[in-house]
């Protein structure tokens, strides 16, 4: 704007064409405008005028950069034109729009003449008469009313102030407070999770923690309760709040009883006080709920399981033919009564034992929980109880079968090696490990491994071609059973003199087999083979077998009788002081009669008085006992009636040799012979047994008939 | 991973709001209280002036609150919240050791007992 002059008279008006030859009134509205009219202009001012511009001109058109300076002024000309426009715009809208609004104003007033000006798109917009204007009466406040005013604010606000900045230093006083509280609670909730306990937020109260202490595999009616609130008490310390829930502290105790008194009692735990350490109250809420949760479990089995019974809130198992155990639930004490006895040991292992099948049942859970579930069907699945007694019961009857069998089985088996047969018997017990199976872990292979599938094989060999192989087993499922399975060797006699039932389920069935086949096969030894060729003159002078496998008859070519040998073992119960049962193997010899002899038997030959001797003794009324003369030198006899007790009763017997009134003679030739063994003893007992007689011995001498016989 | 970042920073967020919304409260009652008495009308914006001059102080507090509920989420999240792994803390630690040896005892003492039973 610099290169226009200030005085020029700026002309809004377009720049004018070109033609200078305009119509008058044109030119005259220029002069009028540019000298003021026409007053002042005469020739000679017109003529100086021209003469000056002229050298104006003159000089100006001497530099040469005027020419480039013009396109410059002109484009800043346009520019300045254009922001003036702009500006001049900008006043108008601002007038336009104070116009609308006084006669929006207005219009409330006088509308017709507010309407004339108002813009017709703001009457659209907002329609007419809606802005109102009043008068107000200036406020009438004096001054001393304003300082009266002033004052009274004044006074506020500093009174305002004091009250903001009082409840502000309370509240920080009251939030150090619950920081400090915060901080304290915070650091013993980070102790008890430190110990392993899960922490998780009370599914009702979102901000009040909570303690887990109980098991994911519980039943549903024990997960209800194994939430504890953990609640903050004033001095900022936790407290362990369980609710609705019972919290005195429970277990289970384990009694052992013997005639009606209590000879053993499982360790009762000291109840933890109020105000111990939070980690001891969860601990002891933990172990209450098991124990809680090991009874409610061990009642439900117990009502399917049928050799333990229920009474007055206890359950009771008879252990062995002494002891019982009795279960009961008992509230833990702070002073507890301290109760010891002889079998203190077994009651707390049992009390052990079940609290760990109780772990290894919830582990199972949780397995058979992981894996795909079931098909969904309409009844609803109830769930089993779960096998804590049953375990334990199978393991003890397995361990009382074990021992039963060995107490058969060893007598047996020292009753056999006494024989001094050509080939010793051998004898074996060895229970079966199975392999453990890979996808348990170490734990539960442990606690199946003792309670499931349990077997012992027993394996007796009488001769070299008989071995008997027992496979004792214990079942648990439905009841607790004992099976025995049993297989002879293959080139044994006895397949066909007395083949083995495959299954036995009672011990006393096994021992009965096990008699008779031993019995079998040691009568079987003196049965010549049938290779060679018989001899078709006479009958053979050997032994030859009856229909009954374990007696054997021969004929005498001297007499026409026939000898009669029997083989027996037996068992009697336990009854003498020297030791436990005793197992008796009995070789009877005598007269074959009736169909048997197949001679005329002149049987008064022989003088008889007393009672006949019945075919199977009963010990009271055998024969005479033959023995050999070496024998009778030395002193040695086979033991006489008085020394057994047969029945038990201990009685004294008066039969025997030598006593009055019951003589009892048989037919000569005739008598048995016995091979002794206990249960228990041990073979550094020598006792009457060194100079027994071998099996061969006897049977040879039974079966030839001695001098001053015919 | 996308969960926690946004609840990172979304916590975060949190946190940086609520500081300046106490930093807000706090110079809002500052103005307050250095705001000079005027000429007309003073009772009513007197008044008006300590109403927010209380809600003011009190949202004040409320902020601080905020903080402080803040870091007791950040306490609950890292006791148990998704930062820890899932089967961390599980396993058998000793049980293996402990169950083996118990295993081998309980045979041991059933066969000595098996082998010589006891008198009763």
């Amino acid at each position: 704007m610099d290169a226009i002059p200030n005085e020029f008279p700026i002309s809004l008006r377009s720049w004018p064409s070109a033609n200078s030859n305009d119509a008058l009134p044109s030119i005259i509205q220029r002069i009028n405008l540019e000298r003021g009219g026409f007053q002042n202009i005469t020739e000679e001012s017109l003529r100086e005028e021209i003469a000056r511009e002229e050298l104006n001109n003159g000089d100006n058109g001497d530099s040469s950069s005027e020419d480039e300076e013009e396109p410059d002024r002109a484009k800043e000309l346009n520019a300045a034109r254009e922001e003036f426009i702009g500006q001049i715009e900008q006043a108008h809208q601002a007038s336009m729009l104070a116009l609308d609004f006084i006669s929006l104003l207005l219009s409330k007033d006088a509308p017709v003449q507010a309407s004339l000006s108002l813009s017709p798109d703001l009457q659209a917009m907002v329609g007419a008469k809606t802005l109102g204007a009043d008068k107000l009466a200036a406020p009438r406040t004096t001054e001393a009313q304003k300082q009266d005013n002033r004052n009274i604010a004044k006074g506020w606000k500093v009174q305002h102030l004091n009250k903001t900045v009082d409840s502000i230093l309370a509240s920080a006083t009251r939030l150090e407070k619950e920081i400090e509280h915060e901080t304290k609670y915070w650091e013993q909730v980070l102790a008890v999770s430190e110990k392993g306990w899960a922490i998780c937020r009370l599914p009702n109260q979102k901000h009040i923690l909570g303690v887990r202490f109980g098991f994911s595999e519980s039943s549903p009616a024990f997960k209800g309760r194994s939430l504890a609130a953990l609640k903050r008490k004033s001095d900022g310390t936790i407290s362990l709040d369980q609710g609705l829930a019972d919290a005195e502290p429970k277990t289970l105790r384990v009694r052992i009883e013997v005639d009606g008194s209590f000879t053993g009692s499982s360790i009762l735990r000291k109840a933890v006080p109020q105000d111990s350490p939070v980690e001891a109250l969860i601990l002891q809420a933990r172990n209450t709920i098991f124990s809680e949760e090991l009874w409610q479990e061990l009642n439900r089995e117990s009502r399917i399981l049928e050799p333990v019974k229920s009474k007055d809130n206890t359950l009771i198992y008879q252990l062995t033919d002494t002891k019982t155990m009795v279960l009961d639930l008992v509230p833990l004490e702070e002073e507890p009564l301290r109760f010891t006895g002889p079998d203190d040991a077994i009651a707390e292992g049992i009390f052990l034992a079940l609290n760990i099948l109780l772990s290894s049942a919830h582990r199972l859970a949780h397995r058979k929980r992981t894996q795909p579930p079931p098909p969904i069907v309409l009844e609803k699945r109830t769930t089993p109880p779960l096998n804590l007694l049953r375990p334990f019961i199978t393991r003890v009857k397995h361990q009382e079968t074990i021992s039963k069998l060995r107490d058969i089985l060893r007598p047996l088996h020292r009753v056999l090696s006494s024989l001094y047969l050509d080939h010793p018997p051998t004898y074996t017990q060895i229970p079966t490990l199975w392999p453990p199976q890979p996808n348990l872990t170490v734990a539960e292979r442990t606690v199946l491994a003792l309670t499931e599938r349990l077997e012992v094989t027993a394996t007796l060999t009488i001769t070299p071609t008989t071995t008997i192989t027992i496979k004792a087993q214990t079942h648990s499922q439905p009841t607790v059973f004992p099976q025995f399975v049993l297989s002879i060797s293959p080139e044994s006699p006895l397949h066909i003199t007395c083949p083995p039932p495959t299954r036995l389920d009672s011990l006393p069935a096994l021992q009965e087999y096990l008699y008779y086949a031993t019995s079998c096969v040691l009568a079987s030894i003196f049965v010549p083979s049938s290779n060679h060729p018989l001899e078709t003159s006479s009958p053979p002078l050997e032994w030859t077998q009856t229909t009954t496998p374990s007696i054997l008859t021969k004929p005498l070519t001297s007499t026409t009788k026939t000898k009669q040998l029997a083989f027996t073992i037996r068992c009697t119960p336990q009854s003498s002081p020297k030791g436990g049962a005793r197992t008796i193997l009995r070789v009877q010899w005598e007269w074959a009669r009736g169909d048997l002899s197949g001679r005329n038997l002149a049987l008064s030959a022989f003088p008889t008085t007393g009672l006949r001797s019945t075919l199977w003794g009963d010990g009271k009324n055998a024969g005479v006992p033959y023995f050999t003369d070496q024998e009778s030198r030395l002193g040695v006899s086979p033991f006489g009636e008085e020394d057994f007790d047969f029945a038990g009763d201990g009685e004294g017997n008066g039969s025997g040799n030598g006593n009055g009134g019951k003589k009892k003679r048989g037919l000569q030739a005739e008598g048995y012979y016995e091979w002794i063994a206990w249960v228990g003893e041990d073979d550094s007992d020598k006792g009457f047994f060194e100079v027994v007689r071998s099996l061969r011995s006897v049977v040879e001498s039974a079966g030839t008939v001695k001098g001053g016989e015919k | 991973m996308e969960g926690a970042q946004r609840t990172t920073t979304s916590l975060i967020d949190r946190e940086e709001r609520t500081v300046a919304a106490l930093l807000t409260r706090f110079r809002a009652l500052v103005t307050l209280a250095a705001e000079p008495v005027q000429d007309g009308a003073t009772k009513e914006v007197a008044a008006a002036h300590g109403l927010q001059m209380e809600v003011e102080g009190s949202a004040l507090v409320r902020a601080t609150e905020d903080l402080l509920q803040l870091t007791r989420e950040l306490k609950e999240l890292w006791l148990f919240g998704p930062l820890r792994g899932i089967n961390e803390g599980e396993g058998e630690g000793q049980m293996n050791v402990d169950s083996q040896k118990v295993g081998e005892l309980v045979e041991a003492v059933l066969k000595r007992v098996g082998e010589h039973p006891p008198a009763s």
